[in-house]
């Protein structure tokens, strides 16, 4: 039984210790280089004396992550990567949340993170030599840990918006990402002879998939260049050339080559196998053009918030979809329970068949929880009062079809899903209010348009709120569209008035 | 209306920052995105009643508001 992720890298590099194992547009790794590498990292990490520890990863998107976070697991200790675009307010907050005491990262970018406040070590990833005498230090280093290498120790923290403006960390144990890497193997047969396609950023969970069942499995792991996200004919060009079986995206990447015909100018019938799609919803008008033009690949759904390590539920399409027809999210993964629920008077009870409720989430799969967050952790991840443990309060509304599949319906609070990205809107507002001279705002999303629009009570230009926000937060959080009023409507209640002004923008 | 101005007045109606976009790759600056790349598309070729081949969907031609007037002009004189 597997009880570390990197006993597969181990195992890999082994079995196939020439196979090609990541490949970015500057570099390429053989299986044995991968770990090598790793080990080195694990090496100056645990010559630091650093164990249980979160250690940042701060590169841009390359092989180094993947190396990393295999090199922070050999030490012992846990990761969390940052995105290098991301304002220094964000990178700071997140800091705080983690305190981090080591860093990865290269010397350009050391400057960065001065001003977003760290101060704790650095390692930089041009200095680190592979280490040669691997298995010494992978000995060392296992015994050394002795019981911190099992599975219920942390292998990564990643950040998620959380409504109140601080991003929640959200810690995943090896246990979860074991069992979640062993099913997808077990349905979808990964073997070295595939590539996997790799659109996810690597501070998204759906990269885990990619990462880890590439790394089981001797696959190789193409990190594709975002600027090819944008241009469908290039991109399934890049498929083609490398010869990609499994592609893990979210459907804004996947509307994209569908909704301009991009298949008449690329055959990829020769090569993909897989695509698989999680993080929102997959429009079934879009699904249907990819299984016209591509009608033996296998494709399947994927459901599951970061808290649940990636994902939880997943169908396989199995039959044509009307373009207003919802696809299934289908059953749960091995080892997990879900349940549809309704709360009346604080008491949880499962809904009554084909009624929508509240989807939970209970077993491996769970998180332990937000990262130095016994709060908000609280609120939902609450006692399991169907079976042990706890469970997880998703905050998805869903419901069970005439098929016995599970349906998405929508969230029942304020949190969005923008171009793949999992958004508080109560984030945006949050960081609108910190603006000088705005006195309320309010973020809405313009589901139809793909657009996040905010409307902010100021005297100041929409220009200003947009500069002052790009501080703040994400690119992809910053709204598409500012609003600026005299005054935001008001309701009865004396709350804003969001039913009216979701009509305006709809 | 000028080819130009109908142009202009769909760039507008998807994303006003367009037209005052000065810089050269305005995908890679994050002011156009994939979704309103496709809208751009569909709606120059309802405006102008006319396919635009995918091949034609790359950065080059949607760096900024003149290189998508100057490939639709391409497109129109085909």
């Amino acid at each position: 039984m597997t009880i570390n992720i990197t006993e597969w890298l181990d195992k890999t590099a082994a079995r196939f210790p020439e196979g090609l194992a990541l490949h970015d547009e500057q570099e390429e790794l053989t299986y044995l280089d991968y770990r090598k590498k790793a080990l080195g990292i694990a090496r100056s990490i645990i010559e630091k004396n650093i164990r249980h520890e979160p250690v940042i990863v701060y590169l841009e998107k390359g092989v180094n992550i993947p190396v990393s976070f295999f090199g922070i697991a050999y030490s012992g200790n846990f990761y969390s990567p940052v995105d290098t675009v991301l304002p220094k307010a964000r990178v700071s907050v997140m800091l705080s949340v983690l305190q981090p005491k080591l860093a990865i990262t290269r010397h350009g970018l050391s400057k960065s993170l001065d001003d977003a406040g760290y101060k704790g070590e650095r390692l930089f990833i041009e200095d680190i030599c592979p280490a040669e005498d691997d298995e010494a230090v992978v000995t060392s280093a296992r015994s050394d840990r002795g019981e911190i290498s099992g599975a219920e120790d942390l292998l990564y923290v990643l950040f998620t918006s959380g409504s109140t403006g601080i991003p929640k960390g959200v810690s995943i144990t090896h246990r979860s990402v074991i069992n979640y890497i062993e099913w997808a193997d077990s349905v979808f047969s990964f073997t070295e002879h595939d590539s996997f396609g790799n659109q996810a950023p690597f501070y998204f969970d759906n990269s885990i998939l990619d990462i880890y069942c590439a790394a089981k499995s001797g696959a190789a792991l193409y990190i594709i260049p975002k600027h090819l996200f944008a241009q469908p004919v290039p991109l399934l060009s890049y498929l083609k050339e490398h010869r990609i079986t499994t592609i893990f995206w979210v459907p804004s990447a996947l509307i994209v080559p569908a909704k301009l015909h991009a298949f008449r100018n690329v055959d990829l019938t020769s090569c993909l196998k897989r695509v698989l799609f999680c993080g929102e919803v997959m429009p079934a008008r879009h699904l249907s053009r990819w299984r016209a033009a591509l009608p033996d690949v296998c494709y399947a759904n994927l459901y599951g918030p970061t808290e649940i390590t990636d994902a939880c539920a997943y169908y396989i399409v199995d039959r044509g979809f009307a373009d207003n027809e919802p696809v299934p999210i289908g059953k749960p993964i091995r080892g997990v329970e879900m349940y549809l629920i309704a709360e009346e008077d604080g008491k949880i009870r499962r809904v009554s068949e084909g009624d929508s409720g509240e989807i939970c989430v209970a077993g491996v799969c769970l998180s332990p929880g937000y990262y130095h967050n016994p709060e908000k952790t609280r609120e939902v991840f609450v006692p399991n009062p169907f079976g042990p443990g706890l469970m997880y309060k998703t905050g998805d509304i869903g419901r069970y079809n005439v098929h016995g599949e599970l349906e998405y319906i929508s969230r029942k609070d304020f949190q969005i899903k923008h171009l793949g990205h999992r958004i508080e809107l109560g984030e945006i507002e949050t960081a609108a209010d910190s603006v000088a001279g705005v006195s309320r705002s309010c973020a809405l999303y313009d589901s139809v348009r793909h657009k996040i629009v905010l409307f902010a009570e100021t005297s100041n230009t929409s220009s200003f709120i947009e500069e002052s926000l790009a501080l703040l937060l994400p690119d992809y959080m910053i709204p598409n569209k500012i609003i600026i009023m005299d005054e935001v409507p008001i309701n009865c209640n004396g709350k804003i008035d969001r039913t009216l002004l979701q009509e305006y923008i709809t | 209306m000028s080819a130009e101005e109908r142009i202009l007045k769909v760039l507008e109606g998807i994303n006003e920052k367009i037209l005052t976009y000065s810089g050269e790759n305005m995908m890679e600056d994050g002011t156009l995105d994939s979704f309103e790349l496709i809208e751009i598309v569909s709606q120059l070729e309802e405006e102008f009643d006319i396919e635009i081949d995918a091949e034609y969907a790359v950065i080059e031609n949607f760096a900024n508001k003149e290189t998508i007037i100057s490939l639709m002009k391409k497109l129109l004189k085909e």
